[in-house]
């Protein structure tokens, strides 16, 4: 599965929303659920799937699927 | 061990049963959610409802939290207050209704003092203890707000230790330096806290220790959320929440069943003979094995039973203790035994019947994967532990378990095995008494009657959580209720001690009432099993009765409240002389009867003694 995939799929579980309801578009803007606290448990699920450790500025920016998906090819690259 | 979480298991004991055979120090995130999802969809009345209070961000905490609470067998309800707001929030009208058993506090100093704390380095000598001190306050005006605005038991968190000190190895030769300072300020709390009865200490410092202080916290959401834990910390804090919820609750289990083959000690005693199994002094599987059988023994002294349970022939067994005097536990510290070569469900069965208590207050600890799994399935109360293969392992194994945990270990918990040794002397003798009446005489059973002091609130919260069958209304009345109660000039709580000629057997009943404008009401009659059948329950409705007198009221009414348990109770206050009046509310059956009509009924075998305050 692709990042992106493993995303939506983790984004999805991390929210408590349908899988569908994660479109490639997904972000902070897209699903109300959304909020600084999911944002935190986003980012240690990100970190946990990924194996990967994000700095502090890349968890400020980190608001949508694509972010993490860049920032995630850019920490395994 | 399996750490995958079914999904496909539905209800509360279900999820419980997956979780004890699952170690949650190998759940992952997902696995933790789906945890959580499920208890969240559970329906039903919280069994601990518990609030997180503090000045960081505390609101990813509780998942791990109720995870480690529904493993000990508690469905728990969080409530998380606002950051900073901790004294606030004891106000808010949203903690009254939540209704909290437990409050978490947690407090980091770094943001409760920011200005001192950054600027450590600087302060005087006379500066930091000062800050210490304004530290300390802080929690414990917590404390004395809490306590007065709720009715739960308090769950403080220390400080944890700096990974590194800003002056770093010049720290300790500082006079008062970081080190020094933040090992008195946990210790003054240790001690100040000790002083509240109502309050246990979170030992975050040793946990954040345990974990590693570099995984423990994470610097960017500190920053970024002002949360301070990291996942790893929030887990074990998951785990150690769960023990102080189970000290909270009084709901330890009250026996440690045990086999004996490379379980108490190495090899197979059929096999070896009792010089061949391996334990003591001088090899390595030995002393873990001795080690294992000391650890065992410190829980005799918490107060929890041990028994034997075991596929041998007794006779070897009994040829061990007698020729292995190296062993620190003797075949006396076994309050029950089932030895034989029958299945281990029903060796447990019998040695809750030989305890007079419930299988759901055992532990069974096997090395053989296929017992363990036998007592999953066919007595799925029993808590069953698998010991790991090698035995330098099995006393951390022992030391997970969350089910022996106790706020506070009380004089009589150290006796409590000899107590169930005098009761089994008491039914040797029974059998040989040729009447009944003539046994109950015989035994000289002393009932002391008498208003509870503030020093018995333990025992008698205790006890309010420990007793199933004889009690008349299951109400659990945690040490704030009792508090509060005992703080009421309506209310009487009253404790029955009673000993015989062959020991004491402590404070083993308890009675709470309440006087209404008609009439005084029973609120709660309770005893131990262990004085059951020899007529106390009589010298403490006689003690009711006279309260009735003392009181002037017009009536007295109880309810029997039927639980699962507390069939042994139900015809007491018929046998007392009350009468049905068809009345309560909710499934209680309603008794009464008029003040002239309360006639105390004769009990000759027992010489009653009641604290002349109260007659």
């Amino acid at each position: 599965m692709d990042v992106m995939e493993r995303l939506k799929l983790l984004v999805s579980d991390v929210l408590e929303v349908e899988p569908e309801a994660v479109g490639d578009d997904a972000g902070r803007e897209t699903l109300p659920e959304w909020d600084s606290l999911a944002h935190l448990r986003i980012v240690g699920a990100v970190e946990e799937e990924f194996g990967v450790k994000l700095t502090m500025q890349e968890i400020g920016e980190m608001n949508s699927l694509a972010a993490i998906g860049r920032l995630v090819d850019k920490h395994r690259a | 061990m399996d750490n995958r979480i079914d999904l496909t298991g539905t209800g509360f004991a279900a999820l419980r049963d997956e979780l004890r055979a699952t170690d949650l120090s190998t759940l992952d995130g997902p696995g933790y959610r789906a945890v959580n999802r499920r208890l969240r969809a559970l329906p039903g009345p919280a069994g601990v409802r518990i609030a997180f209070l503090g000045n960081v961000t505390l609101d990813l905490l509780p998942p791990f939290v109720a995870a480690h609470c529904a493993r000990a067998g508690w469905l728990a309800r969080s409530h998380v207050g606002g950051i900073g707001q901790e004294m606030q929030d004891l106000m808010s009208p949203a903690l009254e209704e939540f209704l909290p058993d437990v409050v978490v506090l947690v407090l980091s100093p770094r943001l409760l003092r920011p200005d001192a704390m950054a600027g450590f380095t600087a302060l005087s000598d006379e500066g930091r203890r000062a800050l210490r001190d304004d530290l300390l306050d802080h929690v414990e005006q917590w404390v004395s707000l809490a306590t007065a605005r709720t009715r739960a038991t308090l769950v403080v968190a220390n400080f944890p230790m700096p990974a590194v000190p800003a002056l770093g190895v010049a720290d300790t030769a500082a006079t008062y330096g970081e080190t020094e300072f933040h090992l008195e300020l946990n210790l003054e709390l240790l001690r100040r806290m000790r002083a509240h009865r109502r309050v246990q200490l979170l030992d975050i410092d040793r946990i954040a220790a345990t974990v590693g202080r570099a995984r423990a916290f994470d610097a960017r959401l500190f920053h970024l959320a002002k949360m301070d834990w990291a996942t790893p910390l929030m887990a074990a804090a998951g785990e150690a929440i769960a023990r102080h919820v189970v000290a909270a609750k009084g709901a330890a289990r009250k026996c440690l069943a045990l086999d004996l083959d490379n379980t108490l000690w190495g090899g197979v005693v059929g096999e070896e003979g009792p010089e061949g199994v391996l334990v003591g002094q001088g090899d390595g599987t030995s002393e873990a094995f001795l080690a294992f059988q000391q650890r065992i023994r410190t829980l005799k002294q918490r107060g929890i039973l041990l028994a034997l349970c075991s596929k041998n022939n007794p006779a070897d067994v009994e040829e061990v203790f007698a020729r292995r005097a190296e062993m620190p536990l003797r075949l006396e510290d076994f309050s029950a035994t089932a030895i034989g070569w029958g299945p281990k469900h029903e060796g447990l069965r019998s040695i809750a019947e030989q305890l007079n208590i419930g299988v759901d207050s055992l532990v069974f600890i096997d090395d053989n994967p296929a017992e363990i799994a036998l007592i999953r399935e066919l007595l799925p109360e029993v808590e069953a532990v698998q010991l790991p293969d090698d035995p330098s392992r099995f006393v951390a194994t022992l030391d997970a378990l969350v089910s022996f945990e106790k706020a506070i270990v009380l004089p009589d918990d150290a006796g409590k095995a000899e107590q169930y040794v005098q009761a089994a002397a008491r039914n040797r003798w029974s059998a040989s008494a040729a009447d009944f009446q003539e046994y109950l005489t015989g035994l000289k059973t002393v009932v002391t009657l008498r208003p509870a002091s503030v020093a018995d609130l333990p025992r008698v919260a205790q006890l309010c959580a420990k007793t199933n069958q004889f009690n008349v209304s299951g109400r659990r009345y945690g040490l704030g209720e009792l508090e509060a109660m005992m703080g009421s000039p309506r209310h009487d709580i009253g404790c029955v001690s009673v000993s015989d000629r062959f020991g004491d057997l402590g404070l083993v009943g308890v009675f709470i009432l309440a006087e209404g404008e008609a009439s005084l009401h029973v609120d709660t009659v309770l005893m131990s099993c262990r004085a059951m059948g020899r007529g106390v329950e009589t010298a403490m409705m006689n003690g009711i009765k006279s309260r009735l007198r003392a009181r002037a009221a017009a009536a007295l009414t109880a309810d029997f409240i039927p639980t699962a348990k507390n069939h042994p109770a139900a015809g007491y206050f018929r046998d007392q002389g009350l009468v049905e009046d068809g009345g309560g509310e909710g499934g209680a059956i309603r008794y009464a009867v008029s003040r002239d009509a309360a006639q105390p009924l004769p009990c000759p075998w027992l010489s009653v003694v009641e604290d002349p305050a109260w007659t």
